[in-house]
């Protein structure tokens, strides 16, 4: 590998460094030893060579001398005070190079570096997983609803799906993930009255031990016409106790903050769950919910980070068709790409076309799902040159397929949704232009979130 | 970072201390193995204080010396008075809490909590004849500085708080 071309006389910037302290890194790496790469919150680099068990080979004895004054020059502002240590000059090797944070350097997974990336926010979004099954062996169904950018009818359709499951005879529970503009609770509660608490007391109370006794979660006033399917809420705002100022956005000012023992992450995690288990606690039939719907926050946002990659087992992405959207996922995706999660949360993701407009020939889903192709092909594996799609390993799903990722499920663009007031307008979700709107969402989308994630080996389910 | 700035000499001397304190507890020589503990503990946590915190040791008055402490500047412009000053050990936890911020304020808070083992220390202690000096607390001591300072190299690489 060679060093990213460098333009003449000018500065290093901050995506220039990445390539270049990798590229020294590998070379470090070729005389035999394990490297890691630090990238601190502002971005500059520290390569640390791992000599904890075998001593590093005489070539890098003299390893600041040799190397240390090329790195300052190439990395610039961008290399660290000590940029070349030894692990066994350290107090504290072990933190950092047993880190579950760091990776291996995806761009050359057979060689011996790995990278282990500090930010100040947004670290989740590089540790995907699956939530595990229950103690008892049931499995929840966790959904996301994520949209890149707000505005897109989200929420709403959160609230459509939750009522068609719970239709169906689930007991769904929809949690507003939302902190900084809460709005699915109201939508989803139907004629029920908010809990007292919210997500936000969650997050606070818990941080203090104080969580006992909260209440977080209601049934809504929906019966399903089936009587067997419950819906529940679990507001991020609740409606408060009369006589207290609510103080939302003093809560919201450290709802974000870690606790000894457990990050930010861990936090919003034992959230969810502890709403999950406040429906058995307060419902009749003692059941946690079968199906759980996370609305997330728009944008790149921790939120987002922590519910995507850690919280559920499918995430759907509302977009519409424009450049900003594409822009944002893309940029998301590649965050994913470098940070070695690609395969592991791919299998997750299924595109929502959301307010589509009426088209020729479906023209403007045609246009969506190309533009969507395009993105995720950033997470597609590459296919190797005249291999053939399906005898193969890869994840390389084609333009067409309609079970990939990429393959948008619409929601038809429908004037009377945009500006209704769902709370002064009972019964708006049997209304027919609405259904209409949801009539290829809801059913698909119904068959993704109730399929069980381990018996597909392809595609998102 | 400039090689020369009052945080680089703090870092560097606060891994000087350790080392030469390690050095004399392998001989034994308790009072000074102590003395260098303490040292390398209120060095590390000055090149904290500096670096991510608004505690400088620019010239308290425009136009004079740097700073031969470490302080905090005090949010009324019109004093010239710091508001705090950093010395030496002990120091009590109000005197680090300005390093608890943020989100993780409270890991670093129990990671701090172990200076309490230095409220006995002084640099004083150096005129003493060092028959106060117990070997368990010299010890206790060296484990402390040990966490600080591997949470002081941990900021300096990761550049942040843990």
């Amino acid at each position: 590998m060679t060093l990213a071309p460098r333009p003449p006389g000018g500065p290093v910037r901050f995506a220039d460094a990445r390539p270049r302290a990798l590229a020294l890194a590998h070379e470090l790496a070729a005389t035999g030893v394990d490297v890691l790469a630090v990238r601190d919150v502002l971005g500059r680099f520290t390569l640390l060579v791992d000599d904890r068990t075998h001593p590093a080979p005489e070539t890098l004895a003299r390893l600041n001398a040799d190397y240390g004054p090329r790195l300052t020059q190439d990395l610039g502002p961008y290399a660290a005070e000590r940029p070349l240590l030894l692990a066994s000059e350290l107090f504290s090797a072990d933190a950092l190079l047993d880190s579950e944070r760091a990776v291996t350097d995806p761009e050359r997974p057979d060689g011996r570096v790995r990278v282990l990336d500090n930010t100040v926010v947004g670290e989740d979004w590089a540790h995907v997983s699956t939530p595990s099954s229950e103690a008892d062996g049931t499995r929840t169904h966790r959904t996301a609803l994520y949209g890149f950018k707000g505005g897109v009818g989200r929420s709403t359709a959160t609230a459509v799906l939750a009522r068609h499951l719970a239709d169906a005879g689930h007991l769904v529970l929809v949690v507003d993930l939302d902190l900084e503009s809460p709005g699915v609770g109201p939508l989803a509660t139907v004629d029920a009255e908010l809990p007292p608490h919210g997500v936000i007391d969650l997050l606070v109370e818990s941080a203090v031990g104080n969580a006992e006794g909260l209440e977080h979660v209601i049934r809504t006033g929906y019966t399903p016409p089936t009587g067997r399917g419950e819906l529940w809420v679990a507001p991020a705002r609740g409606r408060g106790t009369p006589g207290v100022p609510y103080a939302y956005v003093d809560k919201l000012n450290r709802a974000y903050a870690d606790v000894p023992g457990a990050d930010f992450a861990d936090r919003l995690e034992q959230a969810v769950r502890a709403c999950e288990d406040a429906v058995a606690r307060d419902g009749d039939s003692g059941r946690r919910p079968d199906i759980v719907l996370l609305d997330s926050r728009a944008g790149i946002h921790d939120i987002a980070a922590v519910t995507i990659s850690r919280l559920c087992d499918l995430a759907l992405l509302f977009g519409t068709d424009n450049a900003q959207t594409w822009q944002g996922y893309g940029d998301l995706f590649a965050a994913w790409l470098t940070s070695g999660q690609a395969s592991a949360v791919r299998e997750k993701l299924r595109m929502v076309a959301s307010m589509v407009p009426d088209s020729p020939q479906g023209t403007y889903l045609q246009s969506f799902r190309e533009h969507a192709w395009e993105c995720f092909a950033l997470l597609y594996d590459d296919l190797p040159a005249g291999a053939d799609e399906f005898a193969t390993d890869t994840f390389s799903p084609s333009l067409e397929d309609d079970a990939a990722p990429h393959h948008p499920i619409p929601i038809l663009f429908e004037p009377g949704l945009v500006g209704l007031d769902a709370a002064a307008t009972p019964g708006w979700q049997d209304r027919a232009f609405v259904q209409a709107a949801y009539r290829d969402f809801l059913p698909t989308a119904t068959l993704l979130i109730t399929a069980d994630p381990q018996q597909s080996s392809e595609g998102p389910r | 970072m400039q090689g020369n700035s009052e945080e680089h000499h703090f870092a560097h001397a606060a891994r000087r201390h350790y080392e030469d304190a390690d050095y004399l507890l392998k001989g034994t020589r308790l009072s000074n193995a102590d003395h260098h503990y303490g040292f390398a503990v209120e060095c590390a946590l000055k090149s904290l204080l500096l670096r991510f915190t608004a505690v400088t040791m620019d010239p308290v008055k425009p136009g004079g010396q740097r700073a031969k402490k470490p302080y905090l500047p005090n949010p009324n412009p019109a004093t010239n008075k710091p508001a705090r000053q950093y010395g030496h050990l002990p120091w009590v936890a109000t005197d680090v809490a300005l390093l608890t911020h943020g989100r993780s304020a409270s890991p670093l808070t129990t990671a701090l909590g172990g200076l309490s083992a230095f409220a006995s220390w002084s640099e004083q202690h150096r005129y003493l004849d060092g028959s106060e000096v117990v070997e368990a607390d010299v010890r206790q001591r060296r484990t402390v500085a040990q966490n600080i300072l591997a949470l002081h190299e941990q900021a300096l690489i990761t550049g942040r708080l843990p």
